[in-house]
């Protein structure tokens, strides 16, 4: 056991409950650096945004965990998805006579789900219609399943579902025939051995209020995308249509709008794409998804910045200020690195500070204890910042390289 | 071996236990909400076969709570992190290994990555020896697109197939990774997490009806979960792919290196299949 460390930690965490205690000669600057590209910060900040009435600590806390020197942070490029799937609601006078599946390759696997309302399904009711023949999905499908053997393996679908899996051999022409469907339906056709794949990638993860989410829809497998058509939906349910236009590498660039006063709500929005195609084997749909953040823009970084020793435990000690126009509890966090014997780039470790701030200005302020054993010296950088809207549960910025000092 | 190593290292950089350590061990079910999870989520036969590795069998708890919201709510970590605040406080657990499942990781994950999220979090950090993530849903899972899609809520329409929890659209696959890369610690290019997360992975999933792996915790079950395979990779444990599982943290074992060869599906992984109680109780 290393009783400093222990210690260090111990009494920084105790800290925390403590009226700040006294710095030795705090020194303006280092300035924050300029943000590069990749980096989210705010513009102008949103005022009066709601303040959700969820119980929110209100004590100010900080926390410090040492990183190993070799750790490597680097930021993920937003979520690309992949798609070799549809999803289509088909009325029941469609499926008694018939619905043509589209498919592109063998073992296809199928769920149809009743909406509310529509009549639920059984096993016994669905066959599969292909070169002129019906076929009892005994003989057409295998590992039939139903509702209630698919919710007790955790899948939550719908009662009075029906899965299965088409056996190879009816790709070209199938189509499906529900018997007594009634009502509206959703069919869910998963392609597992398509190698027609639709893909889309947000060129941001996270958008503040009032701007502009984009994503690239691309095609690969030979196919060739006809239409697209889209939705960005709130955590709440607005819709909000997509615009696609072509871009120069054969795929799609979905834009749309967020209105200002969007974010707030716990959650992230949903941006749907439906891609209607053609290939090989006839015309053929994929949807696909992906999730971004819309942040209310209601804090952000001031640009001032001081540095100083703290007196108690020696902590080194970065205040940075925050600019507030909606009240909350606010965070930050950041990685500190510092320079071996050798010259090269050590993490030392990652502090965290939260707070609730009311409108205004105020400062947050990272702690970094002094770390016994090797030796780290100057130049220091303060890497991967976050500053996180802890009562609204977002990011409002993220700096890969925020301070560099001596 | 190598665990050793690491659990040593931590101990001695944020060194919560001595020589004197009081040892405990926290049950932290997985999504969908829970009231009796001793019996309805883990069974009692598991929850005291693992326990026996305790040095006081006594300073155990299941948690109960309600995992079908966000991970970040009051009703999620919130009650979690009251339970267990609540049993090392009480009991004075200075060494805690809280053993998780499927999106009860996340969860406690959700705890580790945010200690000024809630003045009890520390604590609780500080007297965790580590987390035995089973079947983690680190990544989440496309079974939760699949429910999801086609049935996302729409203000006009409402939801088109019936309710889906906060908690499944969380584990969608590309919420996952937005949560991963912003607000959890422990997957690739971020921070670790402050405590080790020890994966234990299921693999597989039997449902052949001459096959006894299949009964091990239900048949049902199994049977379901080889269908739910086919939205996943070859290697998954019928719920989550072999990839989400491994996501965050660190592996421990994959259930065939540990179990004589036998699978995990991710029903079996929070029960006495194979000796995976045993594996749990001689870790404690």
């Amino acid at each position: 056991m290393n009783p400093t460390s222990k210690a260090s930690s111990m009494r920084l965490l105790a800290l925390a409950l403590l009226p700040v205690a006294a710095l030795a000669l705090a020194q303006r600057g280092p300035a924050l650096a300029p943000p590069a590209a990749g980096d989210l910060v705010v513009g102008q900040l949103a005022a009066g945004v709601r303040t959700p009435a969820a119980d929110v600590e209100r004590r100010p806390l900080e926390f410090f965990q040492p990183l190993a020197a070799d750790t490597r942070l680097e930021a993920a490029p937003p979520h690309l998805a992949e798609s070799r799937e549809y999803w289509q609601r088909v009325d029941g006078d469609a499926l008694r006579a018939g619905y043509a599946l589209a498919l592109t390759a063998p073992g296809a696997v199928v769920l149809v789900s009743p909406a509310a309302g529509a009549e639920p399904l059984v096993r016994s009711q669905l066959a599969i219609d292909s070169n002129g023949s019906r076929l009892p999905l005994d003989r057409a499908g295998d590992t039939l399943v139903d509702a209630q053997a698919l919710r007790a393996a955790g899948m939550e679908v719908a009662p009075g579902s029906v899965g299965f899996r088409l056996r190879p051999g009816f790709e070209a022409d199938a189509a499906l025939v529900v018997a007594g469907a009634l009502g509206d339906y959703v069919l869910h056709v998963f392609e597992p051995a398509s190698r027609d794949v639709a893909s889309a990638r947000a060129q941001a993860d996270t958008v503040h209020a009032g701007g502009t989410v984009q994503v690239q829809v691309a095609l690969a497998g030979g196919g060739r995308i006809e239409a697209a058509s889209g939705v960005l939906v709130s955590p709440a349910g607005q819709a909000f249509d997509v615009d696609y236009a072509a871009a120069a590498d054969g795929g799609l660039v979905g834009t749309v709008a967020v209105p200002a006063g969007a974010g707030g709500e716990p959650g992230l929005w949903d941006l749907r794409t439906s891609v209607a195609a053609s290939g090989r084997a006839g015309a053929f749909q994929r949807d696909v998804r992906i999730a971004v953040a819309v942040v209310a823009p209601v804090a952000r970084l001031n640009g001032e910045v001081e540095r100083a020793v703290r007196r108690v435990d020696g902590a080194l000690e970065l205040r940075l200020g925050i600019e507030v126009a909606s009240a909350g509890r606010y965070e930050l966090r950041g990685v500190l690195h510092g320079t071996d014997g050798k010259g090269a780039r050590v993490a030392l470790g990652l502090a965290q500070a939260a707070a609730w701030l009311e409108p205004g200005t105020g400062t947050l302020a990272l702690a970094f204890p002094v770390l016994s054993g090797g030796s780290v010296s100057g130049p220091f950088e303060l890497r991967d910042l976050q500053l996180v809207d802890q009562t609204r549960i977002a990011v409002l910025e993220r700096r890969a390289l925020a301070l560099r000092f001596d | 071996m190598l665990r050793i190593i690491r659990a040593a290292l931590l101990v001695l950089a944020l060194a919560p236990a001595g020589a004197f350590a009081n040892t405990g061990v926290a049950f932290v079910h997985g999504t969908g909400k829970q009231t009796n999870a001793l019996a309805d989520y883990w069974t009692s036969a598991f929850v005291n076969s693992v326990r026996q590795g305790l040095p006081n069998t006594a300073n155990f708890v299941v948690v109960n709570c309600d995992f079908t919201q966000y991970m970040w709510d009051s009703r999620a970590a919130g009650c979690l992190a009251g339970q267990l605040h609540s049993f090392v406080t009480t009991r004075n657990i200075t060494d805690l290994v809280i053993i998780t499942h499927s999106n009860g990781g996340n969860v406690m994950r959700w705890i580790l990555s945010n200690p000024t999220y809630d003045s009890r979090y520390p604590t609780i950090i500080q007297r965790t020896r580590w987390v035995n993530a089973l079947a983690a849903s680190s990544a989440g899972t496309p079974l939760a697109d699949a429910v999801i899609s086609g049935n996302v809520f729409e203000a006009a329409l409402g939801w088109l197939l019936g309710y889906q929890s906060d908690a499944v659209r969380q584990q969608q696959v590309s919420w996952m990774a937005y949560y991963n890369a912003n607000n959890l610690l422990g997957t690739s290019g971020r921070p670790t997490l402050p405590r080790g997360f020890w994966n234990v992975v299921g693999t597989d999933v039997s449902s052949a009806p001459w096959s006894t792996q299949a009964y091990c915790a239900g048949y049902t079950q199994s049977v379901g979960l080889e269908f739910t395979q086919n939205w996943l990779a070859s290697c998954s444990d019928g719920f989550l792919n072999c990839t989400s599982q491994r996501a965050a943290g660190t592996l421990w074992f994959n259930d065939v290196n540990r179990t004589g060869g036998r699978f995990l599906n991710h029903n079996q992984s929070r029960r006495d299949c194979f000796g995976l109680d045993v594996i749990l109780r001689n870790d404690l």
